[in-house]
């Protein structure tokens, strides 16, 4: 942890750091609002999983690929959502 | 459930009428007036028992569910329940002065997750940039007191 805070980043990394945390808050916004419970759950601990999973990722490359992988998931998530409701 | 409603509406009338005597206690004649008007409800009313049950100072008090002003004291128990609540806290750790970094070893992840359940809690949404510097639960406690104008 304390190594993470020495790091640096230039501003392009800043932006797209930004970028990553407005997607998974978006992402976890959609989740809460999924009426059925134990499917709400499901989701979330998903979403938090697999953001768990890509968090020691460096490289630019990788990041944007997932950073679209999220985005994707999260418009087929909304599109899900309002067919439900 | 009717007789309730009406016995409700003879007491509200009688109660206007007690004020009004309040007001002019000298004049005798409203006064035994009021005195039979109110026993004849009571007599005549089947549900005695509502009438009686039910004082002005009950009334009163069910009629101060109003907006309570928040204080200082009662946000800070609310932040710090909702920090008790996520799963990851380390509620012996926890305090208003702890880091969510530094102390508590939470990620940039969990604090977004931190944000979300305080707008959960407080009803209003946190933008991304005010998010970012919420790092202690006192800075979450001034924030929310700059929201809902709490000064103290």
């Amino acid at each position: 942890m304390m190594k993470a805070d020495k790091i640096v980043l230039n501003l392009k990394q800043f932006m797209l750091r930004r970028e990553v945390l407005k997607a998974y808050k978006d992402i976890l916004k959609a989740c809460y609002s999924i009426q059925d419970d134990s499917y709400r759950n499901e989701m979330i601990n998903w979403t938090r999983h697999d953001f768990k999973m890509n968090k020691n990722l460096t490289d630019e490359a990788g990041i944007k690929i997932s950073l679209t992988r999220a985005k994707m998931s999260l418009k087929e998530l909304q599109t899900s959502i309002n067919m439900a409701k | 459930m009717n007789s309730v409603f009406k016995s409700s509406r003879y007491l509200a009338r009688a109660l206007n009428i007690q004020n009004l005597i309040r007001s002019s206690s000298n004049i005798g004649l409203i006064k035994s007036q009021n005195r039979t008007f109110s026993s004849q409800i009571l007599n005549s009313n089947s549900s005695k028992l509502f009438l009686t049950q039910i004082t002005k100072k009950n009334l009163e008090s069910l009629r101060s569910y109003s907006h309570v002003p928040y204080t200082r004291d009662m946000i800070e128990q609310r932040v710090l329940f909702v920090l008790k609540m996520c799963d990851k806290v380390d509620v012996n750790k926890l305090s208003l002065k702890s880091h969510f970094n530094k102390d508590l070893g939470l990620d940039s992840l969990d604090q977004v997750d931190i944000v979300i359940a305080m707008e959960d809690e407080f009803g209003f949404e946190i933008p991304d940039e005010d998010g970012e510097f919420l790092m202690t639960p006192a800075d979450v406690v001034q924030y929310v007191c700059d929201k809902y104008d709490v000064f103290d």
